[in-house]
């Protein structure tokens, strides 16, 4: 019966396929956002702009302690946008994969809530 | 283990597939219909029946969900059962029915990649149907699901699919070698576009997966290049797995990872990419540059997202106005920013231009060669062998620094899966269909007469040029042929016509319409040439070598001319070298020289015309290191020009001719011996005395020894001879004639047995011609007349 065949798919393969799926995404998501390398390089010089080498010293250091920050700035600025786009896929990711089961009984519940009569 | 039952599950799915997959489109309407219905009469109609109709989008949206992720692909099953095997578009056909013979036929039809098979080699429903027609086997399914199997392990199949099985079917019939081949075909054929299918599935398939190439943090600890993009070309901008799938396809992995090493060592980090022309440097850099950028790619931490910038020598040369001052001042700039940025590699194409001078390149060996030698620089020479060489020749040292390597040209399997990766992105440039025999055809061919680059640069350069020659958007193996004729000048169609295979089976009454005598070197020579034509002879050597041997004007370089007449239709196609020219060892040099340089070397006339008769005349005077060299053409059926380069001698047809031992010749056959007896005779006093040493005599397919030409002989050539003066006369609607007694005549007079025929030319000249151009200037040769010529004008002619 292609019906039983359907939710055997559904409740099996499909789930585990969707569930793979959302995975890949979030990895996509923290991948675009490279919160690791983020992370490692915080206070890396930004776009290695950083002192004429042959200046004095403390012009050296002063000009690698801006780059510095900058980067850092920048690198905390791209990991909070990162995190909070991470977290909201987690939390679509984590609604779907509810939801994804509860798709079947949607066709009972809309026939019952249809002879209920049920309107917004 | 091997009954087809199709109830079994996955052959369910695969029904299931086709019945709703066709009505996909439509569920995705309704599903959307739905959504729209719902949201419009619950929220604004207030109306309970927009329920009703969510329940039913979403039926559709899990049908729509189950047709495209769950039956889509069937995956293989858990056991050995051909059940489990099998793949979906098979399972169908199988349905339909087990008969053997109708089942090949869908097949072909009705699967993926029995449609491929039959696009790609010409394997049609008429093919088959030859093949059954001459069969005799008993064709069982059983059987043919075991071969089956055979078929899908061979080919690397991840299931039995339709061009698996029908391959199996095709291998049960005892007639299906024999109809291929008359078809130009082989099973070897058939495995190969298998697999070449499999290798494009999982290419279109893998093109899906997304590659993760560091995201937004990547560059931002790495410097800016404004100078370097403005001068080079970021080859890692554009990334893919194509490359490596190529590499990987084609067996050639071994240099990216020799690459991935040598950048990865605490060594000094640079390569020197070594290997000829065509033979994919470039695509190894590529392919660097892909494993570089690929997230996923296990390489150590520290090389992970280096890009690699490609140099371009002459927009560095304009920009820096040509001088080297300017150009130093330029590249140091880019140096610093590369260095500077630390993530570069620097990538010099065609590295030559770098280190030399000339027009568009510039030596800047001295400037260079510090940098590399400190070794802060990631580098990648890309160079060809000779200029390697001649660099390192220049500037000692300059090979210690470099890591070398090698890419050395691709084999005959590796060319055809480099074409097999490339024919889709050639297809869409430029709007043909390749089939495989016109890639096999590609490959011979350019193999053999493109010697400007080595393969697979070759065969993909032969691609590229039949795609004009395209027959209804199809390229074939008459498409690369013609493509080869007229791009390259060169005739490959020997033997293909009716008239042309005529012409060869009467080759010997031909050569004799104008050689007199010699019957048993023109029947030596018809017999090879015969050979040579109809395919049995090796393909890697010249279509025939022959050494003529005998007295002065017996007809040696005649029989050549012949030869090119009947062979290759016309006299032009012979390439003469007097060999009393290359006297010295230093005349090596000219015979190999580089076309640009001296046009006439026997090297850069055979590269312009292949097809060809190669006369040697006068071979015993050559010195002993030209004759060496000339071995090789004799034995192999080719030469390395100046330049390194392959010359193919294999459609050539070569002639030597020699006066040694003429004196005996004619002591023995005017002592009343036969040719044939005296030959070894002749051969064994050439060698006693020195003339020639065995090993070369050796190389020739065949020694033929000309008789000197008696006064009967003279009578004919005399023949042959006013014939010739009438051909030029008939312009102008005159002939001459004379009789026995005045032709007896010019046989007394031009007869001389030192010098064959050669006197006979001047005979005709001071006697027949002088007395026809009379006639013609006194007016008493008119349009339309016969000149009579008799003994006693010639007699006066002569006085």
């Amino acid at each position: 019966m292609i019906i039983f065949d359907l939710l055997g798919w559904w409740y099996l393969e499909g789930w585990r396929g969707f569930g793979r799926t959302l995975i890949e995404k979030m990895r996509g998501a923290l991948s675009f956002f490279s919160l690791g390398a983020l992370l490692r390089t915080l206070f890396a010089p930004f776009r290695q702009i950083s002192a004429n080498e042959g200046g004095a010293a403390l012009q050296v250091f002063l000009d690698r302690l801006v780059s510095r920050l900058v980067g850092a700035v920048v690198r905390i600025f791209l990991m909070i946008v990162g995190i909070v786009v991470f977290v909201l896929e987690a939390i679509l990711s984590v609604l779907l994969m509810i939801a994804w089961p509860l798709v079947p009984l949607l066709p009972v519940i809309c026939v019952v809530l249809t002879v209920m009569g049920v309107s917004l | 283990m091997n009954n087809f039952d199709p109830r079994n599950s996955r052959a369910e799915r695969a029904r299931l597939r086709r019945a709703l997959e066709k009505f996909n489109a439509l569920f995705g309407i309704g599903l959307a219909l739905g959504f729209v219905g719902w949201f419009y009469l619950v929220l604004f109609a207030h109306n309970a029946f927009g329920w009703l109709l969510l329940g039913i989008a979403a039926i559709l949206l899990m049908l729509v969900v189950w047709v495209d992720r769950g039956l889509k692909h069937i995956p293989l099953g858990k056991t050995d059962n051909i059940n489990d095997l099998l793949s979906g578009d098979t399972m169908l056909v199988l349905i339909k029915t087990t008969e053997a013979i109708p089942l090949a036929k869908n097949l072909l039809a009705e699967t993926k990649s029995g449609r491929f098979l039959s696009t790609r080699l010409f394997l049609t429903l008429g093919v088959l149907d030859e093949i059954f027609a001459e069969n005799t086997a008993e064709l069982q399914l059983p059987a043919i699901f075991e071969a089956s199997r055979v078929v899908r392990e061979r080919a690397g199949s991840k299931q039995i699919g339709g061009a698996d099985l029908l391959i199996a079917i095709i291998e049960q019939c005892d007639s299906a070698e024999l109809v291929l081949k008359r078809h130009h075909l082989d099973f070897e054929d058939l495995y190969a576009c298998v697999e070449w299918f499999n290798y494009l599935y999982n290419l279109s398939k893998n093109a899906k997966k997304p590659i993760r190439s560091g995201g937004v943090a990547r560059d931002l600890n790495f410097g800016y290049i404004p100078t370097l993009q403005h001068y080079g070309r970021n080859i890692s901008i554009r990334i893919s797995r194509a490359a490596r799938s190529q590499l990987a396809y084609t067996d050639r992995g071994a240099a990216l990872e020799k690459m991935v090493q040598i950048f990865s060592g605490n060594a000094r980090q640079n390569v020197a990419l070594i290997g000829p022309e065509g033979s994919g440097r470039s695509l190894v850099v590529k392919a660097f540059a892909e494993e570089l950028l690929d997230e996923d790619s296990k390489i150590p931490q520290n090389l992970k997202f280096r890009q690699i910038f490609q140099l371009d020598a002459s927009a560095l040369l304009s920009s820096a106005g040509g001088t080297s001052g300017s150009l130093e001042r330029l590249l140091t700039k880019i140096f610093n920013e590369a260095y500077a940025a630390k993530n570069m590699i620097i990538y010099f194409n065609d590295a030559q231009l770098f280190f030399k001078e000339g027009m568009g390149s510039v030596d800047l060996t001295n400037f260079l060669m510090p940098i590399i030698e400190a070794g802060n620089l990631r580098i990648i020479l890309s160079i060809e062998e000779q200029e390697f060489l001649q660099l390192s020749a220049r500037k000692s040292g300059v090979a210690n620094l470099f890591n070398r390597v090698n890419i050395a040209p691709t084999d005959e399997v590796a060319t055809m899966r480099v074409m097999e990766d490339q024919v889709p992105n050639f297809e869409a440039r430029f709007g043909v269909f390749y089939t495989y025999p016109a890639m096999k055809e590609a490959y011979r061919l350019g193999d053999r007469y493109i010697n400007d680059r080595a393969e697979p640069g070759r065969a993909l350069r032969m691609l590229e040029i039949s795609a004009e020659y395209a027959e209804d958007g199809i390229v074939n193996m008459s498409s690369v042929q013609n493509a080869v004729e007229a791009s390259l000048g060169v005739k490959v169609k020997v033997a293909g016509s009716q008239d042309d295979r005529k012409r060869l089976l009467n080759m010997e009454d031909l050569i004799h319409q104008r050689m007199v005598n010699q019957k048993d070197a023109v029947k030596t020579v018809s017999s090879a040439l015969q050979r040579a034509a109809a395919g049995v002879r090796s393909q890697n050597r010249p279509i025939g070598t022959f050494l003529f041997l005998g007295p002065t004007g017996v007809g040696k370089t005649e029989l050549a001319k012949a030869i090119s007449n009947v062979y290759f239709s016309g006299e032009s196609e012979i390439i003469r070298l007097d060999l009393n020219e290359f006297v010295a060892a230093s005349d090596v040099n000219r015979l190999i020289a580089d076309g640009a340089e001296d046009e006439m070397s026997l090297t850069a006339q055979i590269m312009k015309q292949p097809f060809s008769i190669v006369l040697l005349d006068e071979i015993e005077k050559a010195h002993p290191q030209v004759l060496t060299a000339l071995l090789q053409v004799l034995d192999e059926g080719m030469l390395r020009d100046i330049k390194n380069r392959e010359v193919s001698f294999r459609d050539a047809i070569i002639v030597a001719t020699s006066n040694a031992g003429a004196d005996l010749v004619r002591k023995k056959i005017a002592a009343g011996e036969e040719l044939p007896q005296v030959k070894d005779e002749i051969m064994n006093h050439l060698i006693e005395t020195g003339e020639f040493r065995p090993e070369f005599l050796n190389r020739f397919d065949e020694v033929c020894v000309f008789t000197p030409l008696s006064k009967d002989d003279l009578l004919k050539v005399a023949d042959l001879m006013i014939a010739s003066t009438n051909k030029t006369l008939s312009a102008q609607k005159i002939s001459v004639k004379l009789d026995n007694a005045a032709k007896q005549v010019l046989v007394d007079h031009g007869y001389d047995p030192q010098l064959g025929a050669r006197p006979m030319r001047r005979i005709i000249q001071k006697t027949v011609e002088n007395l026809v151009a009379k006639a013609i200037l006194a007016g008493k040769a008119e349009t339309g007349t016969e000149v009579e010529i008799s003994a006693a004008d010639i007699e006066a002619e002569l006085a």
